[in-house]
């Protein structure tokens, strides 16, 4: 049975950029960080806790899943985790992306745009 | 940082703890990744963005944990790092308005911060810091025991070292070693240089090579052999000035050429050796054969384990190897009897043994030192909560969240202890210093104490747990403290909650019981070294002058020319104005050194499964006995005529005669050097009993005894003058000089010390641990104190109300004044009580290690307790007094 991505919504900050990290490809913990941080403009680094308590949640409402195959460049990293983003995730990130864009697009959110920018 | 970046820090785990199990046992691995990961890659950045890592962390984790315990939706990582600064310049502003209030905290906890990094760089570097050499765990000594003969360690022989090498597989390699005087240089200009003489393998068990030549080859040490020696590298550059040509140049060494074959390189340190050269183990063919295996003593035996091989291992295989020695030793039985046994233990732990339980002593006092000071500024903190709880109350009730208080408590308590440790640093750097004028350089390894990334990090590892630790107890006490009842009971200057005043006071009881304890140990401390220094050496130790020297080989080969040397020093030395008796000894009290054989007793013959038993062993000639004071107690003194006619004579201690003449009637007694009994016509007849002196320390109390026999039977190249003297020891020193060198102007004089001094010397190891945990207590005293002062001045500002209602009813600023000093002196009764069983304990624990503190420490404990009382008596005066000053109008008035 296929639950409306829209029960999601909005997501938070932080759920919003854990999507898009892996959207783009399978990650573990600290790669995550790392692509959060590139994103954001260093303006959000997650520590060890924070990070895991959002992946935990996401797990929970099956946004995301543990990764089965580990991408073979990784030699070092035995125990990493890799996780990566289930169909339903990807729905809701795609239900997400679609209610920012027309948030933006509208016109009376560009007016207000032009007035506060200085 | 290096190691840091490898495997996470204490610290993480602890924050990781803070996290539901569940949690853990999903994510905590990983989390511990991420976090390695953080740290590695900001350690390449730079100091400050490791701290700005430690520092998102810390308020991140343990947000985090906290939602994540309470179950809650909260969002998680609200604030990015820019609002991150806002809170801290918030954090310090609020501290800025503080000043008193927070140099009280940050001076407390860097005082006790910087008492515990001293005294942890100590452990560190003595206990903790592997030896500089590759794989130096691999490193053991292995020396001959003989308990029950009285030699606890003598060392390894000559032939022990040929019978094992190669055929111990338990050992890579094994070398021997014993440390030596040589005299270094051309006429007229030498000097005695500490060597060490090694065998061959010496160097390459310890893993090191040298950076210029060779070390030494097993043809250097045949009897006879070429004269080599390997340099340090110290001694290479201040004596040769570095010269990269110097191997093959020669040295002078006891007026003979030696050829340079080796430089070490710089960093090498073998232990606490003072030696600069490096000369090979010269031995005769006889001294290698298995029958000599048990005359040791001046030689030491290391070795590398051999890879994988445990120490449980290489001890049967030493077991088993000297069984199979033993077994044609037609002396087996004595040897058994004196319990014989090699023992294998790590080189580094057998070197350190007899310091390591003075510093962990000292580390406990240091850590509960740091306990009163987190438990001081908690009590501060708490005094000052009174004040905040409304604030506090004031923002919970617009919407704040517990999470958000217990991250502005943290954060200042963060603040607070992160400013201490820094400055406790500095304060380390000073008490390093001071533990060089305490005489730690003559500890093993001493030398080498330093403040270096292990230390420095364990001090912001305690730091930061400590700050958290307070913080999070600050910040439940506030959270305990519901809403409505902070704003009901703040709501004027009256009695604040109960339940607060009882955790001051709780707080201030366990400060007063640790600094009892403390002041309790320092003063057992005190009283042990005092007791020490009343103990009577055995001899008269003011105004006695002893110094040493070696007659080389070369020029004193025979016993005639030996004499003929005496007798001359004898008569300059007699010639200086200032010096009433001179004496030769080959040994004196309180040397450091201790060496003792066996004496056969003429008639008492060992009973089955006896051992010999070690007693003190002197040659002495001249007039020994009169110069050190040493009181006749029955028959006469030896006389030059003995040393002159050779005639075997001895005189022996008290304790020695009471031994085996009970009940009298030493003198005429016959006795022979050595375990077993000789020809008739060699045994040596008492002819004198002396007091006993103290040989190995002040304390010992062993009863060993002790036999002086004539110089000349008893000869050795390394002899001690002694001489007693009219004037103040030290003035004399230049003369003596000059008398030595008048007769052989090539022979230094060294080791020259007043016999006080030497005593002085001795106590070392007790009377640092003294006066370390006297400052100590001193510290504590003054935190409980302020402690003290601060509660009943909180006490007293909370209650100006009820107090100026009272006296405007008629109570007489007497009376008011009692109650407060009361309620102090009711804590330090608590407090005391409570520290009383904490001392006991503790007193029984430091009688274990340092056996002169007093059996029955209640003086000791008496006077602690006295100070104590005194200290927060005193400290309750100024509030008490201010209470009783309340002038009824004024304070009714504010209202």
């Amino acid at each position: 049975m296929a639950i409306d991505p829209r029960v999601h919504l909005p997501l938070k900050p932080v759920d919003l950029e854990l999507l898009l990290a892996l959207a783009e490809e399978e990650r573990h913990g600290y790669g995550l960080v790392q692509e959060i941080s590139a994103h954001t403009g260093g303006l959000l680094v997650l520590d060890p806790g924070n990070l895991y308590r959002v992946i935990k949640r996401l797990l929970n409402d099956g946004l995301i899943a543990e990764s089965g195959g580990r991408p073979a460049a990784d030699a070092d990293g035995e125990r990493r985790r890799y996780y990566k983003l289930t169909v339903l995730g990807g729905r809701v990130l795609a239900a997400e992306l679609e209610r920012l864009r027309t948030l933006v697009n509208a016109p009376a959110t560009r007016a207000l745009a032009r007035r506060w920018t200085t | 940082m290096d190691d840091m970046s490898t495997c996470p820090p204490a610290l993480f785990r602890i924050l990781r703890a803070l996290f539901p199990r569940a949690f853990r046992d999903a994510f905590g691995e990983e989390m511990e990744e991420v976090f390695t990961a953080q740290l590695r890659e900001a350690t390449a950045r730079g100091v400050p963005a490791v701290l700005g890592l430690w520092l998102r962390t810390l308020t991140g984790m343990s947000s985090a944990a906290w939602h994540e315990r309470r179950g809650s939706t909260a969002p998680e990582p609200r604030a990015p790092s820019g609002m991150r600064w806002g809170v801290v310049r918030h954090t310090i502003r609020r501290l800025a308005a503080a000043p008193a209030f927070t140099l009280t905290a940050v001076a407390t906890m860097a005082l006790c911060m910087g008492v515990n990094l001293t005294i942890f760089a100590a452990v560190e570097s003595i206990l903790l810091r592997p030896l500089p050499f590759p794989d130096s765990g691999r490193l053991v000594t292995i020396y001959n025991t003989y308990p029950r003969a009285n030699v606890m360690d003598d060392g390894a022989s000559v032939a022990n070292y040929y019978e094992r090498r190669g055929r111990v597989a338990a050992f890579e390699a094994l070398a021997l070693y014993k440390t030596d005087a040589v005299i270094v240089g051309e006429t007229g200009s030498t000097e005695r240089e500490f060597v060490m003489r090694v065998s061959p393998e010496f160097f390459s068990v310890l893993g090191v090579a040298p950076t210029l030549g060779r070390a030494f080859r097993e043809e250097d040490t045949a009897p006879g052999a070429g004269s080599v020696v390997v340099l340090t590298e110290p001694y290479w550059r201040q004596q040769l000035s570095g010269d990269r040509n110097a191997v093959g140049r020669t040295l002078r060494v006891n007026g003979t050429p030696y050829v340079i074959v080796g430089v070490l390189p710089r960093e090498f340190a073998f232990l606490s050796s003072q030696a600069r050269l490096f000369l090979p183990y010269v031995s005769a063919a006889q001294d290698r054969q298995s029958v000599r295996r048990h005359s040791g003593s001046s030689s030491q035996m290391i070795a590398r384990l051999a890879g994988g091989v445990s120490l449980e291992e290489a001890q049967s295989q030493i077991d088993n190897h000297n069984a199979v020695f033993e077994r044609d030793n037609p002396q087996r039985q004595m040897i058994a009897d004196a319990g014989f046994r090699s023992v294998v233990v790590p080189l580094h732990r057998k070197y350190v043994a007899s310091i390591r339980p003075v510093l962990v002593l000292l580390q406990a006092g240091a850590i509960m030192l740091l306990a009163i000071g987190i438990v001081n500024v908690g009590n501060l903190f708490l005094i000052r909560a009174g004040s905040r709880a409304r604030e506090f109350a004031v923002r919970r009730a617009i919407g704040a969240r517990g999470s958000d208080i217990v991250a502005a408590v943290v954060g200042e308590t963060l603040l607070l202890t992160v400013l201490a440790a820094a400055l406790g640093v500095a304060v380390a750097y000073g008490g390093i210093t001071f533990l060089g004028d305490l005489g730690a350089a003559r500890l093993p390894l001493g030398s080498r104490i330093s403040l270096n990334a292990t230390s420095i990090g364990g001090a912001a590892a305690v730091a930061l747990a400590s700050g958290i630790l307070l913080g999070l107890a600050v910040a439940a006490w506030h959270l305990r403290d519901a809403a409505g009842d902070a704003l009901r009971s703040g709501s004027r200057a009256a009695t604040t909650g109960r339940q607060a005043q009882r955790t001051r006071h709780a707080v201030l009881v366990a400060q007063i019981a640790l600094s009892f304890i403390l002041l309790a140990g320092a003063s057992l401390l005190v009283g042990g070294v005092r007791n020490l220094m009343r103990i009577t050496p055995g001899f008269r130790s003011a105004q006695l002058l002893t110094g040493q020297v070696s007659l080389p080989f070369v020029r004193y080969r025979t016993g005639a020319s030996v004499q003929s040397f005496l007798e001359r020093l004898t008569t300059a030395v007699r010639a200086t104005p200032g010096i009433s008796a001179f004496g030769i000894a080959t040994n004196v009290p309180l040397s450091g050194n201790a060496m003792k054989s066996a004496a056969a007793v003429v008639g008492k013959p060992l009973r089955r499964g006896e051992s010999p038993r070690g007693v003190y062993s002197y040659g002495v000639a001249g007039e020994y006995f009169q110069a050190m004071e040493i009181p006749l107690i029955e028959g006469r003194y030896l006389t030059a005529a003995d040393a002159a006619s050779g005639a075997r004579v001895c005189v022996v201690d008290e304790e020695f005669a009471r031994r085996y003449w009970p009940s009298g009637g030493a003198i005429g007694q016959r006795l022979f050097p050595g375990g077993t009994p000789g020809a008739a016509d060699e045994a040596f007849t008492v002819v004198g009993v002396v007091a006993a002196v103290k040989q190995a320390s002040l304390a010992e109390n062993g009863r060993i005894g002790a036999v002086y026999y004539p110089y000349s039977d008893r000869f050795d190249r390394a002899i001690y003058l002694v001489t007693r003297t009219t004037l103040a020891p030290d003035a004399l020193q230049a003369d003596l000089r000059r008398a030595v060198r008048s007769v052989d102007p090539e022979l230094p004089l060294n080791n020259l010390k007043s016999m006080e001094r030497r005593i002085d010397d001795s106590l070392v190891a007790q009377r640092s641990p003294a006066v370390l945990a006297s400052v100590f207590s001193a510290v504590a005293l003054l935190l409980t104190a302020l402690g003290t002062y601060g509660v009943l001045s909180y006490a007293v500002s909370q209650r100006r109300r009820e107090i100026g209602i009272r006296i405007a009813v008629g109570a007489r600023p007497a009376q008011v004044q009692a109650q407060f000093v009361a309620v102090g002196l009711r804590l330090v009764a608590i407090g005391l009580a409570v520290g009383i069983a904490g001392a006991w304990a503790s007193g029984r624990v430091l009688r274990a290690q340092l056996p002169a503190i007093p059996l029955t420490p209640i003086a000791a404990l008496a006077v602690a307790a006295v100070v104590m009382t005194l200290i927060c008596l005193a400290a309750s005066l100024l509030p008490s007094r201010r209470a009783a000053a309340i002038v009824p109008t004024e304070v009714l008035a504010r209202d």
